[in-house]
């Protein structure tokens, strides 16, 4: 077995595929380092816009409930209401100024508690039926949840924020630090599917170039099983493909480290795994699961062209079977009538990691384990496949 | 020894060979001769499993290709052309390699310089001349030493000197216990090596032994008279 691996390192570690792939790939984890390059962070911008713009709304409703001649009781609760809310929001317009000012003062938690304050006080009158009357802010670059639970991960972050002094990082900062650019990358800027359909491409090249050369026939002429020279094939991709994305990511991490700083593993992210409670991971966390489910949608994609090349030794044949497979993982397949209800027991339902993790997936799906034991068992059956066929046939 | 029986092909609608039966002796060289397109490639690849028969019995040396396949391989060597050969590694990479999966005993240095290598056995195979690659290929032969070789036109592409050196190899495979079946265009060549020609036609394989006589001769009697008739 080692001496197969070793040749078929050999065979392929020349090869250029490696290069453009990983060319391919650090454009893509870099594609947002180098707008950040060129332009000023306007995030931090976009959020003292996004706080004075609720001011702003507060009190023109409380300019306008105030001009009534006869408000009517709910109208005075109303204006009672808003009262309220413009008192804690200008509380965060105040602490923001503090810190954005050209010589700043103050420290990170005058945001966050006033902030945190804003979301205790929402996920009360939330709780309490009031939600139409309230002014939520709305973070670039996020969809706004107005639900109870999305209250509720508000104050579970903030929260956080305060007990740790963590100042917040807009969604939208290009210029984010290290450790927090790479899990940005695949939370708002880069499909999982992207990353993926590149993996496609690499494993349809590495599982069908000997059939189309023909040296298929001096392997399937070794004095060996079929099989070990397959699974030979399968551990050389994984030697040659899995580093390569790892350099990449270390290249990226080191790029956004030694320019905009290297941040920190700890930032929360929010979720909620059954819908009523909030729970926090960190990035460190988030990103350590995003490399898991990576590698086992890979090794899930690296049985199916394993399979593929053993039916047919077309290039195009394996990539478009693959790619078919990534387009049965987008949303807009998987959230339709007929695929929702099967998507948690099929592999593609768990391809969209950052989703998968979070607990935001339009379609039902187990916990992130059992959506790893999912791809898994998948995968194996598809190995099971390819057994029964190279047993059967005894050529590759 | 080689023994084939109940061996029939066709590719979709072309039939190549029907119901073809023979045994190969040990430390035989056997010719295998046909004009262009008649099989003699598709004969090879169905004899060590690159494309099935699975009416057919083929059994080496006593081991079945169908159900005993690695230990029928190891007895074997096939490789359809110096084409087939990895362009990006080099011949050294490939003789290495021939000599741990069949785990032989041949000195792959020695073998270098028997076949005069020596310059360019560091090189990659995409770096080769067509003569080259054909050493390359006849050292990996040599070099997995197994009992039986079939050889697809090894003297394409190269010089008189390289010929003769060929033919001067095979016959001392040939001595070595070795038996070879080799498929040429190159009637005089034929003639000076083979102990045995297979000529295939109509599907069948007609077997004459070599005992001197005009092979060439013998090819326009059997080949050529037919096209000449049909002219
Ligand atoms: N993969 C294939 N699919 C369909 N037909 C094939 C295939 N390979 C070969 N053939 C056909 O089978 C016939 C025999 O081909 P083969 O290569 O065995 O001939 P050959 O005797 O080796 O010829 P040559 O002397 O040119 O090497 C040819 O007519 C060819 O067209
Ligand atoms: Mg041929």
């Amino acid at each position: 077995m080692f001496d197969q691996i070793a040749f078929d390192l050999k065979k392929n570690v020349r090869s250029s595929t490696n290069v453009v792939l990983f060319v391919a790939f650090l454009i893509l984890l870099l594609g947002s380092f180098f707008s950040a390059l060129g332009t000023t962070d306007l995030s931090r911008m976009q959020l003292t816009q996004a706080y004075s713009s609720a001011n702003v709304a507060i009190d023109g409703q409380i300019k306008a409930l105030s001009k009534l001649k006869h408000p009517s009781a709910a109208q005075k609760a109303t204006l009672a209401r808003k009262q309220d809310q413009v008192h804690l929001v200008r509380n965060i317009v105040m602490g923001n100024a503090g810190l954005v000012s050209p010589v700043p003062t103050g420290s990170i938690n005058d945001l966050n508690k006033p902030l945190l304050a804003y979301a205790k006080y929402n996920l009360r009158e939330t709780e309490a039926g009031h939600a139409a009357d309230l002014t939520l802010i709305r973070d670039p670059g996020v969809p706004l949840d107005p639900s109870l639970i999305g209250r509720k991960k508000e104050v579970r972050f903030y929260q956080y924020l305060v007990a740790h002094h963590i100042a917040e990082l807009p969604a939208t900062k290009a210029n984010a630090p290290a450790a927090a650019y790479l899990p940005f990358q695949f939370l708002y800027h880069l499909s999982p599917l992207i990353i993926l359909g590149l993996f496609v491409i690499e494993l349809g090249q590495l599982f069908t170039t000997e059939k189309h050369d023909g040296t298929i026939d001096f392997m399937n002429n070794l004095p060996t099983g079929k099989l070990k020279l397959l699974v030979a094939r399968m551990i050389t991709f994984l030697a040659l493909a899995l580093p390569n994305f790892a350099l990449v990511c270390l290249v990226t991490y080191l790029t956004a480290g030694l320019t905009f700083g290297w941040g920190s593993w700890r930032y929360p992210l929010v979720y909620s795994g059954d819908g009523r409670t909030a729970q926090i991971m960190t990035l460190g966390h988030f990103f350590a699961l995003l490399c898991l489910m990576l590698v086992a949608a890979v090794l899930f994609l690296m049985m199916l062209s394993a399979l593929l090349s053993l039916l047919s030794g077309n290039i195009g044949i394996n990539v478009i079977g693959g790619l078919a497979v990534l387009v049965l993982a987008t949303k807009e397949v998987l959230s339709s009538g007929i695929f929702s209800p099967l998507a948690k027991f099929l592999p593609v339902g768990y391809f969209d990691f950052t989703k998968v993790i979070l607990h935001q997936t339009g379609w039902p799906i187990f916990s992130i384990g059992a959506g790893i034991g999912i791809i898994l068992g998948w995968a194996l059956a598809l190995f099971g496949g390819c057994v029964v066929i190279v047993r059967r046939r005894q050529r590759l | 020894m080689l023994a084939v029986a109940g061996l029939s092909f066709s590719f979709k609608d072309k039939p190549i060979l029907r119901d073809v039966n023979f045994t190969l002796e040990d430390g035989q060289i056997v010719g295998l001769v046909a004009p262009n397109g008649t099989g003699k490639t598709t004969l090879l690849k169905l004899l060590c499993g690159l494309l099935p028969a699975p009416a057919a019995t083929i059994t080496l040396n006593g081991l079945s290709l169908r159900t005993q396949r690695s230990a029928f391989l190891k007895q074997l060597f096939f490789l359809e052309s110096s084409a087939h050969l990895y362009a990006d590694l080099t011949v050294r990479d490939h003789l290495l390699y021939v000599k741990r999966m069949w785990r032989s005993r041949v000195d792959v240095q020695a073998t270098i310089k028997q076949l005069q290598m020596e310059s360019y056995y560091t090189k990659r195979i995409k770096n080769l001349s067509l003569g080259m690659k054909q050493h390359a290929l006849l050292a990996m032969y040599m070099i997995s030493d197994a009992q039986t070789m079939l050889i697809d036109e090894p003297l394409n592409g190269l010089d008189p000197t390289s010929i003769q050196q060929f033919e001067h190899i095979f016959g001392g495979l040939r001595a070595a216990g070795k038996t070879l079946l080799v498929s040429s265009h190159q009637m005089d060549s034929v003639g000076r090596v083979c102990d045995q020609v297979f000529f295939m036609k109509d599907q069948a394989l007609r077997e004459v032994a070599n005992t001197g006589q005009d092979m060439m001769a013998l090819y326009t009697q059997i080949f050529m008279t037919e096209a000449a008739a049909n002219v």
